[in-house]
């Protein structure tokens, strides 16, 4: 566990909390907050390593976000840290809806926050688009990274197919590709 | 019991939820709607709008959303907490098999994962195309993003207040 910090776990927490509260429209909103601050604003992670963890993520079960912030709880203090993390990033989501579940349900229709969110969720999109430049920008230098980026979003938007299996079947030309450049395999 | 069940299907919505986003509401709406009958089907878009209009994930969402209409405080906690729990349960096992594999076996570890990269990018990529799709509902929009784009790149630190002036801009156009 060579990359484990000292973390003051409640700093952890708060961080996530405030990442939390600021994912708006949907999971991967928060994927911009996250980057910034382990990767570019700490340096507790690098970009490639969280690369790896965005790969695991996106390729298990759950919610993406539960599953980036467990990942990087583990990375970088073990299981508490997972459990700080997880718990900060879906407190503000829980407390929100159960606000409006219960006392607020008033707040639903409110024009105001109706028309925050039609201001906001495109922000989102520019933000994460700008995310998705700079990691192309600096990850898919070859013609086959970009060619095989297109084929996966030409399967995901064009075909509808689902994320998982876009995933496994990358993960099957890999096994055979690293099969083929290691002469046959073992 | 109300409460054994709402543990049980969202341990399973967490399990079986592949995918991510939009791909798990139908696996949420046959749970929730067809199968326990805790929503209606008037509740259930009514839960997605809510979603798209608080933050976090719409896992999370329409599982403390489901656990309250079911069971209260007590069904939306143990409904939360159980959506999550078979995450943290894999992942734990999960990152040390991966890490352990990657020491022994640095250059598949890394050959896997960078062969990876482009999917795991296409797949961030996806993300923003299914966001736009619900949030582009006219001109101002594409230009919000598009600025939003421009100062994120200009300032990568500034995310949370570019999310807030735009929200701001938007309580004053629309």
């Amino acid at each position: 566990m060579e990359n484990r910090i000292r973390l003051n776990g409640w700093h952890f927490f708060l961080a996530f909390f405030k990442i939390g509260g600021f994912t708006i429209g949907g999971g991967y909103a928060m994927l911009p907050l996250v980057r910034e601050m382990v990767v570019r604003r700490k340096g507790w992670i690098s970009e490639e390593r969280f690369l790896e963890l965005l790969t695991i993520a996106q390729g298990t079960p759950g919610v993406m976000m539960v599953n980036l912030s467990t990942l990087i709880g583990l990375e970088l203090g073990g299981l508490r840290v997972a459990l700080l993390a997880v718990s900060g990033a879906i407190l503000p989501s829980f407390l929100s809806i159960l606000l409006i579940a219960s006392v607020l349900s008033r707040f639903m229709g409110n024009p105001a926050v109706l028309a925050f969110f039609r201001g906001a969720v495109p922000a989102v999109v520019g933000i994460i688009g700008g995310v998705v430049l700079q990691l192309a920008w600096r990850h898919l230098r070859r013609p086959e990274s970009i060619l095989a980026a297109l084929a996966a979003l030409g399967l995901l938007i064009g075909l509808g197919v689902n994320p998982i299996l876009v995933i496994l079947a990358a993960l099957l030309l890999i096994g055979l590709k690293l099969k083929l450049a290691s002469g046959g395999g073992r | 019991m109300i409460y054994w069940q709402l543990i049980l299907t969202f341990l399973k919505i967490g399990l079986f939820a592949f995918g991510g986003g939009y791909a798990v509401l139908p696996l949420i709406q046959r749970e929730l709607v067809v199968n326990h009958r805790w929503l209606t089907d008037g509740e259930f878009s009514r839960l997605v709008s809510v979603a798209e209009m608080t933050p976090g994930p719409i896992g999370i969402n329409s599982s403390t959303f489901a656990g309250y209409v079911a069971g209260g405080f007590w069904g939306s906690l143990l409904a939360t907490l159980a959506v999550c729990l078979p995450s943290l349960v894999i992942l734990f096992f999960l990152h040390r098999m991966l890490k352990r594999f990657a020491r022994r076996e640095e250059e598949i570890s890394n050959g896997v994962f960078q062969g990876l990269r482009p999917v795991v990018i296409a797949l961030v990529a996806y993300a923003v195309f299914t966001l736009a799709r619900g949030a582009f509902t006219g001109p101002a929009t594409w230009l919000m993003a598009l600025a939003a784009f421009g100062l994120f790149l200009m300032d990568e630190t500034a995310i949370v207040p570019i999310i807030l002036v735009f929200g701001l801009v938007g309580i004053l156009i629309f």
